[in-house]
């Protein structure tokens, strides 16, 4: 059976096995002392009985009035828990009964009653308190009975007495036997075992429920999010996040997973990337080898003929258009190689208007079709800045094509907006350089925080070393520890390369007042910072120095069929595309690698059906921070 | 035995013929091979003043073929032409030996240029080592390189600063390679330069220009006004005054791997 098989039911199962076994051991105790404590008092009360009527016969005895002690046996007797009364003789006759028909028959030694004292051969002078009392059934069925013997000694006025002297030289003269029902203590005593069968069965139900209702809450659901989430990142979707913000070993697991699987994801981008990359530069190289051969011999042919064209202008301006046109190509396939090989951008001084003003009258033909509403809000006397303004052509018109693609038939319009904005150096500019004490590069490529490559420290805590990779992002928290946690506050901090200790006795974290890490930044200062609190606090005065910096601000909008929310996040990933097979997926991983050969930013705000907005930020001066 | 002044290896027949062509409009003596192999043997039994070499032929590449020859004593420089002209390839053919980096395709002033180039590079080693040999060492036939400096190929110098920053220039080897400087392109301060890639050209007469490539990459901090204003100071103190750049070096490090000290080798 499935059912059984859950961990909720079979942790219910063991603890109500447990508080069985606990109730039961509880009832067991209680019933039997309850039982003895019972017992104990019936048995004092019916002692005390028997003394009673010893005392109050013994007159009537003496003087041998047989009448008045029957009567007085038979009122007495009257008590309905008291199921007998009798007086027997020394030989075993009864002499007294409250029940007539027994009177004058005679027990044998070996009864019951008399076997406390017969049991030996010499029978005993004295009885025992508590060899007085047995507990007895007369029939299997029915309830129980208490017995109590009292034996009757021999004194002197027995032997004196007027009607019937006993022989002085005995001890004992007869017994004394009442037997009290047990019925009504038998009935409390099975109340009680009901009372406590049924506090267990219902402390079970609440006990289980209560737990079930606290496993689900601790244990099930969480461990239902990571079933679920194992099963969606082992089918492919590396974006799943469980987000617990339960801080138990759940949460814990949790979050361990979610920082798993963001590796995974980051580590699944940049092999993507890589191959993306390999594959497109082998292509490109290839295609360049191809084609720059025959190329060879158009350019090298028609540049000779232009030097021997020198007196036949008409020639010279046809063969000029050969060679121009042949150099141009060559550029191509070079921006081919280059783009493959992801090098760097080709700066020159660049209006960004110009460039919208180009990308839009090669689009212009599209819009038109469309129809296309076109706006423009483009900031007059807009400062050059220093970009390669084929690339930066490249990100526009790739942005524009997506805008056109996601127009809807009704009133479709695009907007440009460029403008001038200005941000501080915290949480914007990049560390592009950073070294230990002793001049070592700390900068590595094999691990990208914040998509950039990050800062290696190597980690030391005791026996225990691992790496640290600060993001190159000024003032960014996103740093990430590689394999290990370790304690931040005993962590040390040293270069890969030379073991040096990357903190500065002499720079205290404001917050926490400890030694704060130093990156030596060349031509920059220094950069200080605290990874031993939550705040990550970092500190470059240089570029705080150097205040606020300006940057260009480029907006396409679209009010088109806009980004669904869930996919917002991979828009920039090689090969992602909404386009289905119209789509390489590549564009907008050009459009971010571009702005980042730029050190700008591209941030993206889109709602379903109502649209998507573009931002893309440039910095201004180059020196830029 | 026939003296040629330069053997192109190519296995495109069309560059084969272009450059015979070349050969006969400005009377160079030129000798072809179509595959690595024939290039190499020619190259060891014959006598050349320069090699042309492609990069990729059908039996090796031109690093093979550049340290083959070195391998068997040939000192004949050697320029790396290729279509596949990526920086990587620009900075291990300058890194291997070659003297000269020449992306295809090119046009007739170009490699009209560069053979001129390399020819004169070819008659100054010549006389360099004729003079090393008759141990007149007060007749060199260039400047070489200050001990502490570093070089990029043969034609750029790295020094660098006890702060980090680095300053190049070009070499006087380089210098005497090309006739006379007219005038220097030089990039603006602020721009980002890489190692391998073009970063000035020089002007010289009948309207050729060289351009050289980056020993470094970084940032350039300063550009030495003077050298514009007075091109011929380059040439009179390449190594002083004629300093072209100041570069905030962006990967020293790693690219000083591709930079040959001037204290082991006095080229």
């Amino acid at each position: 059976m499935k059912v059984f098989k859950s961990l909720g039911i079979k942790l219910i199962i063991a603890i109500s096995v447990t508080v069985v076994v606990i109730m039961g051991v509880y009832a067991v105790f209680n019933v039997t002392s309850q039982n003895d404590v019972l017992i104990e008092e019936v048995k004092r009360h019916a002692n005390q009985l028997s003394e009673t009527i010893k005392n109050s016969t013994k007159d009537d005895m003496l003087v041998n009035r047989r009448d008045r002690i029957l009567k007085m046996i038979n009122q007495i007797a009257e008590e309905p828990s008291i199921k007998r009364i009798r007086i027997l003789n020394k030989l075993g006759d009864i002499v007294y009964s409250n029940d007539y028909s027994e009177i004058g028959t005679k027990f044998q030694e070996s009864a019951e009653i008399c076997i406390v004292c017969h049991a030996q051969e010499e029978p005993l002078k004295e009885i025992e308190y508590s060899d007085r009392f047995r507990i007895y059934q007369e029939t299997p069925d029915s309830s129980r009975i208490l017995g109590i013997i009292n034996p009757i000694f021999n004194e002197k006025s027995c032997s004196v007495s007027d009607c019937h002297a006993h022989n002085p030289d005995k001890i004992f003269l007869g017994v004394l036997d009442i037997s009290v029902g047990l019925d009504k203590i038998d009935q409390q005593l099975s109340y009680t075992e009901f009372q406590i069968i049924f506090l267990t069965i219902i402390s079970i139900v609440i006990f289980g429920l209560i737990i079930y209702i606290f496993l689900k809450r601790w244990v099930f659901n969480p461990i239902k999010d990571l079933i679920v989430a194992t099963n969606n990142v082992a089918s492919g979707n590396l974006n799943y996040k469980i987000n617990s913000s339960s801080i138990d070993e759940l949460g814990q697991l949790s979050t361990s997973f979610d920082s798993m699987t963001q590796k995974l994801s980051e580590m699944k981008l940049q092999i993507f990337q890589s191959e993306k990359m390999a594959s497109l530069g082998q292509l490109a190289a290839g295609v360049a080898h191809e084609i720059n051969n025959p190329l060879t011999g158009v350019l090298t042919y028609s540049s000779y003929l232009l030097k021997r064209a020198k007196d036949n202008p008409e020639l010279q301006n046809d063969l000029n258009v050969i060679v121009r046109e042949t150099k141009r190509s060559r550029d191509i396939v070079k921006q081919l190689l280059d783009f493959s090989r992801q090098s760097l951008p080709k700066k020159i001084k660049t209006n960004i208007n110009q460039i919208i003003e180009r990308v839009i009258s090669m689009v212009n033909n599209q819009l038109k079709v469309k129809k296309i509403n076109l706006k423009m809000q483009l900031k007059e006397d807009l400062p050059e800045i220093t970009v390669d303004p084929n690339q930066i052509q490249q990100v526009i018109l790739n942005l524009t094509v997506n805008a056109i693609d996601a127009s809807k038939n009704e009133n479709p319009e695009i907007k440009f907006i460029t403008d001038i904005s200005t941000l501080p150096a915290f949480g914007n500019v990049q560390i592009e350089n950073a070294q230990c004490p002793n001049g070592h590069n700390l900068i590595d490529d094999s691990y990208k925080v914040d998509g950039l490559p990050g800062i290696k420290l190597l980690c030391r805590d005791g026996e225990r070393t691992g790496y640290l990779f600060l993001s190159t992002i000024y003032g960014s928290k996103n740093h990430r520890f590689e394999l290990n946690k370790f304690d931040l506050s005993t962590v040390e901090l040293l270069c890969p390369v030379c073991n040096v200790s990357m903190y500065n006795e002499s720079e205290k974290c404001p917050q926490c007042g400890s030694s704060c890490y130093e990156l030596k930044v060349p031509g920059k200062g220094t950069v200080v910072g605290c990874i031993k609190n939550e705040t990550n606090f970092q500190k470059w005065k240089y570029m705080d120095e150097k205040g606020e910096s300006d940057y260009i601000v480029i907006k396409i909008q679209d009010n088109g069929s806009g980004i669904p929310t869930e996919v917002l996040h991979k828009i920039f990933d090689p090969f992602f595309s909404t386009k289905g097979q119209k789509g390489t997926g590549l564009g907008l991983s050009v459009v971010w690698g571009i702005i980042q050969n730029h050190k700008g930013r591209v941030e993206v705000q889109s709602r379903l059906n109502e649209g998507t907005t573009f931002t893309i930020r440039l910095p201004i001066n180059n020196n830029g921070w | 035995m026939e003296s040629y002044d330069v053997l192109v290896i190519d296995d495109e027949e069309v560059i084969i013929d272009f450059m015979l062509k070349i050969g006969d409009a400005e009377k160079y003596f030129i000798d072809t091979a179509l595959t690595g192999q024939e290039g190499l043997d020619k190259l060891i039994n014959g006598k050349y003043k320069l090699v042309i070499c492609d990069l990729i032929l059908p039996d090796m590449d031109g690093f093979d073929i550049i340290s083959k020859s070195v391998k068997e004593n040939v000192t004949t420089p050697i320029i790396v032409s290729t279509g596949y002209s990526t920086i990587e390839n620009a900075i291990k053919a300058m890194n291997s030996g070659a003297i000269d980096f020449l992306p295809k395709p090119f046009t007739y002033d170009e490699i009209v240029c560069c053979i001129r180039k390399g020819l004169r590079y070819s008659s100054i080693l010549y006389h360099h080592h004729a003079n090393h040999e008759k141990n007149r060492k007060d007749e060199m036939s260039f400047i070489p390189c200050p001990p502490s400096y570093y070089r990029f190929g043969l034609s750029s110098w790295v020094k660098i600063e006890s702060d980090g920053i680095v300053i190049t220039g070009l070499t006087d080897l380089m210098l005497r390679t090309i006739e006379s400087v007219d005038a220097v392109n030089t990039l603006d301060i602020e721009q980002e330069v890489f190692q391998g890639k073009e970063y000035m050209s020089i002007d010289c007469p009948l309207g050729l220009d060289h351009k050289v490539l980056s020993p470094v990459s970084g940032k350039i901090l300063e550009v030495n006004r003077n050298i514009i204003e007075d091109s011929k100071l380059v040439e009179k103190d390449p190594f002083f005054d004629g300093w072209v750049y100041k570069i905030l070096p962006g990967n020293l490090t790693n690219e000083i791997q591709n930079l040959m000290s001037c204290s082991t080798d006095r080229v």
